[in-house]
């Protein structure tokens, strides 16, 4: 199931202990900059979306490449990772249509005409 | 040609073999597929995060649907902690140390159960305040305004009638005890003042109509003087029935005074029973509005905001405040259990279950492969050649920490 060489081989390009620490606490401080910053601004607030969802792509990113080893990796997993970013955005893209559903919602000019006149 | 192939193949990898083990291929597939399934749902959640709310329908905020920001940012912490345990547990199997690897497993299996526990008081949560998909009232116009107003008042008589379940022990249940004894006391004693007051009336509608037979039976009077007599009379039969009115009126306020006062002498003596007291307070009042119509007070109806909103539906109410009850009962006591009308509720429910949940199936996974790894080291059957197992396993956990990365602030914060 294993292959002891392959192993091997990535752990010489792993990072530290030390790196392991300074990722975490970043880690940790990135929670709880978002955690803040949703206290402090106000409700729907765009400035705020941005951060958060900016600190929260920081965070995902620090753990796949660190944690995961994609920095070390990327060469030998890139073919399957290109194809499922790809895939990924698509999806999304296919999904945006589905956004005028709101207009059904509180919106005179979408009622439904009265049966009974 | 065929035998230098073989040989080929057995004195190293092909030159068309992929530069990693089997292992880590099929575990990086098997993490894109993940990314896809994921993808679809957070996507799909994004879409009618932003598609649907209006200004009149907004979205549910974490307060509304009783969601602690701080229990989920708790739980992200919970979550890095493990990848950092797990992280640390593959680095000290490649050097060997196959203690401290096994130790490091344990630690994320722990910190996984604590991710899990803080999940199941989040769940319960909802559940207890009926936030539930299909379980959420929206919309108060039409026929849901009435069945709402019922749901509330099953849920409100199940309060006063179990005040226990609302934190009131001991002392504070006798109190309540003594306090609806007293109410029925005073009810009995103000039905006998209203016994009494029907028989005045009846006594003076018998005099009255004595009046007027003699009246009418009087040969003597000419017919002017009988219309004066018989208009004397009319007007004194109105003034009787005007006194009854009052006295009764009186009657109905003297004893809703009397419980008014000992209500709040109640609540004076034994803080914990206010929402209790509350609660039964707001139920008097819907019993005096009747079935048919909506108990404002409580559900926190704001008719100036949506005048005009949909006339042929708003039979009964012409608008509601989504954002549940502003004023009332439910902003007073945060943790009644009364259920909101919260606009969007089964939507928010269905997205915030089926995103935690799947992502709850997959930590639970997760901990079935630590128990696995620690049973193998139980067993003494763990060793540094299993360093490529724990760097998969770690891959899968490290993934499900990044879910639960982009779920936090999804669904707690923006």
């Amino acid at each position: 199931m294993t292959d002891p060489h392959g192993s091997a081989e990535d752990h010489a390009h792993g990072p530290s202990v030390q790196a392991y620490l300074v990722i975490f606490g970043a880690l940790c401080v990135f929670t709880l900059v978002s955690f803040v910053v949703n206290a402090l601004f106000p409700p729907h607030s765009m400035t705020a979306l941005f951060i958060i969802l900016a600190v929260a792509v920081c965070k995902a990113t620090l753990v796949v490449m660190y944690f995961m080893h994609l920095k070390y990796d990327w060469p030998k997993v890139y073919f399957i990772m290109v194809p499922v970013v790809i895939l990924a955005v698509m999806m999304m893209i296919v999904l945006l249509p589905d956004g005028v559903v709101g207009w059904h919602f509180d919106n005179p000019l979408m009622e439904a005409p009265n049966p009974n006149p | 040609m065929a035998h230098a192939v073989l040989e080929e193949v057995e004195e190293g990898p092909s030159p068309m073999a992929l530069p990693l083990f089997n292992g880590k291929l099929a575990m990086w597939l098997f993490l894109v597929t993940e990314i896809m399934f994921f993808t679809g749902l957070i996507g799909t959640y994004i879409i009618l995060r932003n598609g649907t709310p209006t200004t009149l329908h907004p979205w549910p905020t974490p307060h509304d649907v009783h969601l602690a920001e701080w229990m989920g940012a708790v739980n992200t912490f919970v979550l890095i902690c493990s990848s950092l345990t797990v992280v640390l547990a593959h680095h000290a199997l490649g050097k060997g140390n196959v203690k401290f690897a096994t130790q490091m497993i344990a630690v994320t299996l722990a910190l996984g159960c604590v991710f899990l526990v803080i999940k199941a008081f989040e769940y319960q949560a909802k559940f207890s305040h009926g936030i539930i998909p299909g379980h959420i009232f929206e919309k108060l116009d039409g026929q849901t305004g009435p069945r709402f107003q019922r749901h509330v008042d099953e849920q409100l008589k199940e309060i006063v009638e179990h005040p226990e379940h609302n934190g009131a022990t001991g002392d504070a249940a006798k109190a309540w005890e003594t306090f609806l004894a007293d109410v029925k006391n005073i009810k009995a004693e103000g039905d006998k003042e209203k016994a009494k007051l029907d028989n005045r009336l009846n006594a003076d509608k018998a005099g009255l109509s004595g009046k007027h037979e003699k009246l009418e039976g009087d040969a003597n009077l000419k017919g002017e003087e009988k219309e004066k007599q018989s208009r004397t009379l009319a007007a004194e039969e109105t003034k009787l029935y005007a006194d009854f009115e009052k006295d009764v009126q009186a009657n109905n306020k003297t004893v809703a005074d009397k419980i008014e006062a000992k209500r709040k002498e109640l609540k004076g003596k034994q803080p914990t029973i206010g929402a209790v007291a509350d609660s039964w307070a707001v139920l008097q009042l819907s019993a005096n509005l009747g079935p048919k119509k909506l108990n404002l007070e409580l559900v926190g109806i704001d008719t100036e905001r949506h005048k005009g909103v949909r006339p042929q539906k708003c039979d009964l109410v012409e608008g509601y405040k989504p954002q549940v009850v502003e004023e009332g009962l439910l902003n007073k006591y945060e943790d009644l259990h009364v259920s909101h009308a919260i606009s969007f509720g089964n939507l928010w429910a269905s997205c915030y279950f089926v995103m935690t949940g799947f992502h709850a199936l997959h930590v639970i996974g997760g901990l079935v492969i630590f128990v696995l790894i620690l049973l193998m080291a139980w067993r003494g059957n763990f060793h540094r050649r299993h360093e490529g197992m724990v760097e998969l396993t770690g891959l899968y956990w490290h993934f499900v920490d990044i879910v639960w990365i982009f779920l936090f602030p999804l669904l707690y914060l923006v």
